[in-house]
């Protein structure tokens, strides 16, 4: 056993939740050294010390934890995917047309009519106060880790509970397969999916073909637009390999630009849309 | 430092074969189909045009009134046009009428060549810069209208592809001095010449494919018979003069017969005549009445209306006589004046709705799916395809009085034709040869 070195500093003997464990071992050498009653109440003083600073990191650590799964995140999506591409409303289906009657052109309905409700008369003998607004109650929302495991398996859950999910609470899951890439999760698919065929639409509905298309080119022709998407959802680099109608490819490149900018990537397509990607276009169809 | 251009060069070559190669993630398929936006620049005087100014105005106004009529294309307002460029694709200033959204561009010179005009024309594809049509054509000094049209014809070609059918002619009925006349016009419903005189009724004509004759039907011997009229005027020839109907005369696509409704047997009845007139074939033979034939574009089949099933109905039979007729209309209960498209495609007709009004209806052959073409517009009625297969010619009472109407076949583009008057039965010639 080494004799402890004549300038081994004086130990000091109140408690300190800083004690470091690189000490520790030159603190039991210098225990040595002490009275072994002395030495034994040092020991434990340390011991108390150590389970202090143990079980205060544990709790530290515990409510941070607890504090993720408790509170959701602030920060907002750089895609709103609660966003509807379409909105749609329900509307009374009316009486189907006769199959033997010839076909009408569709008209736009007749405008709604205006509410012929009087105004309500105010007594002006009585004070009107203003409205109060009623305070707004935020009630407390279920995190997406409450609805998932409201399922006892993963075979009781929906197949589109992710998209519930995000329909509810705008948070996204972490769900994954335990073996999957550590950089992605079983999202990643269907959000790529989901993003260009947003996109897509978008610049379906910029289309425009000319007229001056004959029959057999309205059918024949077949056009590929390459382009970049930046993260804010502009095009550039757009390069059209010909259908050999220039008209037609004039049509497909005023289509992208009348789209633009398009809905901005979400985070797993960034790279896939900054890289580059195409579109087959068609008069018709691309069949 | 070759070698590191060279690398750059095949990693540069890389990228771009990457990009051009990108993974396809979707199918822009369809659109809305729109007329091809076209600027036709006003008529640029030659040197010793210059006292020509109203016949450039004219010509330029008959090319964009035509191409306006085809539908294909959206004419721009030249009071946005900075046409002060040149007419040779290295002095056209492109971006300029990129600015007024124009993807085409047409522009006309006129100058005097002795006697005559010279008209030369030049087309663009704006989006390629490319000259797409260079011409001159020459007319006499009176037939600028000729020139505007030949002009039409010419650009309609060289944007679409496919011939114009602006030069052809229409053929049409009117009341004249409490007669009725058959009467031809250009398409645009100017240059109306009587072909008919005398006979009180003359109806239902139809152009001969050569172009050079015209059937029609005549009370002039007090009995509807067939005659044959050469578009230059003169007498007409009797072809049927048989007891009963001797109506809707049609001559084939080869010119070798012609079909037609008689009733010499009691009821109204298909038959195929020679082009002399004697009974080749009688087609039908049944209880209700059968009329108003058409032929398909390579005369195999002949499409009529019978009354057959109860109500007027379109029907298609072999030309030949071979089979039974096979109905083609199941919707509305009066469905009449069948008209086959050149492409063979598609039969336009004349339908009553449920509100008893007459509209034009296309039905397409291949997928029995039936278009509306007209609506809330009058009455619409006795359609006749346009040589391309393109335009339908029909009548109309959407402003009183019966006018002629050319429209596309889904009826988003109709030009009501100024001709005065009451018009009937129209039927558009081929293409000028």
């Amino acid at each position: 056993m080494n004799e402890p070195s004549a300038t081994t500093p004086p130990q000091s003997n109140l408690p300190s939740s800083t004690t470091s464990l690189s000490n520790s071992s030159s603190m039991s050498m210098s225990n040595l050294s002490l009275p072994p009653q002395t030495r034994t109440a040092r020991v434990d003083t340390q011991s108390r010390l150590l389970k202090i600073a143990l079980i205060t990191s544990v709790v530290v650590h515990a409510g941070l934890f607890a504090g993720w799964l408790l509170f959701p995140s602030t920060t907002k999506a750089a895609v709103d995917l609660d966003e509807a591409v379409i909105k749609t409303r329900l509307v009374k289906l009316g009486k189907p047309r006769d199959e033997k009657l010839l076909p009408r052109m569709p008209t736009s309905p007749p405008p709604p009519a205006a509410d012929k409700k009087a105004p309500p008369v105010l007594d002006p003998t009585v004070p009107q106060t203003p409205d109060t607004k009623p305070t707004p109650q935020t009630p407390d929302k279920p995190s997406a880790a409450d609805i998932l495991n409201k399922f006892k398996s993963d075979a009781e859950r929906p197949k589109d509970i992710n998209d519930l999910i995000k329909d509810r609470i705008g948070e996204q899951t972490d769900e994954g397969k335990e073996d999957g890439d550590a950089d992605g999760t079983a999202l990643d698919g269907e959000i790529n999916a989901s993003y260009f065929a947003r996109v897509t639409s978008r610049i379906q509905k910029a289309m425009e073909v000319s007229s001056v298309l004959s029959d057999d080119e309205r059918v024949r022709l077949k056009a590929r637009l390459c382009l970049k998407i930046d993260e804010e959802g502009g095009l550039s680099d757009l390069e059209v390999t010909s259908s050999g109608s220039a008209v037609f490819d004039s049509d497909v490149l005023s289509a992208a630009r009348r789209a633009s900018p398009v809905p901005a990537p979400p985070p797993p397509t960034r790279k896939q849309a900054g890289d580059g990607v195409c579109f087959n276009f068609c008069p018709t169809t691309c069949r | 430092m070759v070698r590191f251009a060279l690398v750059c060069a095949l990693l540069s070559t890389h990228a771009f074969a990457a990009l051009a190669q990108g993974p396809v993630v979707g199918d822009v398929e369809g659109g809305e189909f729109r007329p091809f936006p076209l600027a036709v620049a006003a008529t640029r005087l030659g040197e010793n045009a210059k006292d020509k100014t109203a016949a450039g105005d004219q010509l330029a106004g008959i090319v964009r009134n035509d191409l306006d009529m085809s539908g294909a294309f959206q004419l721009l307002d030249k009071k946005g046009f900075i046409d002060t460029d040149g007419l040779e694709t290295a002095d056209v200033r492109f971006d300029d009428w990129r600015n007024v959204s124009a993807q085409g561009l047409v522009k006309t010179r006129l100058s005097v060549q002795g006697a005559d005009l010279l008209v030369d024309v030049w087309a663009y594809d704006i989006g390629s810069q490319k000259q797409v049509l260079k011409k001159s054509i020459k007319v006499a000094s009176a037939d600028i209208r000729s020139a505007g049209h030949q002009i039409a014809d010419e650009v309609f070609r060289a944007f679409t592809g496919e011939p114009g059918v602006f030069r052809t002619k229409l053929a049409v009925v009117k009341k004249v001095q409490g007669e009725k006349h058959v009467f031809t016009m250009d398409i645009d419903g100017e240059g109306v010449r009587q072909l008919t005189k005398g006979g009180g009724l003359n109806l239902l004509p139809s152009w001969a494919p050569d172009g050079r004759s015209i059937l029609f039907t005549s009370y002039r011997y007090e009995n509807p018979d067939l005659f044959e009229i050469g578009v230059g005027g003169g007498d007409p020839k009797a072809i049927s003069r048989r007891p009963g109907l001797n109506t809707g005369g049609r001559v084939s696509p080869d010119g070798g017969r012609i079909a037609v409704t008689l009733s010499q047997d009691g009821n109204s009845e298909l038959y195929i005549l020679s082009r002399n007139g004697d009974v080749q074939k009688r087609l039908t033979n049944q209880w209700g009445i059968d009329t108003s034939p058409t032929w398909s574009p390579d005369g195999s089949q002949i499409a009529f209306v019978s009354s057959r099933g109860g109500h007027p109905d379109l029907y298609v039979v072999d030309s030949g006589g071979a089979g039974a007729a096979k109905r083609l209309t199941f919707k509305g209960d009066y469905n009449q004046t069948p008209a086959w498209s050149p492409r063979g495609t598609h039969i336009a007709f004349t339908a009553r709705d449920e509100r008893n009004v007459f509209d034009i209806f296309v039905i397409n052959l291949k997928t029995n799916e039936l278009t509306r073409v007209t609506q809330g517009m009058g009455n619409n009625e006795e359609p006749s395809f346009s040589p391309n297969g393109r335009l339908l010619v029909f009548t109309t009472t959407r402003n009183k009085a019966k006018q002629l109407v050319v429209s596309n076949l889904d009826g988003t583009k109709q030009t009501v034709l100024p001709s005065l008057g009451d018009h009937t039965s129209p039927s558009w010639g081929p293409f000028v040869r």
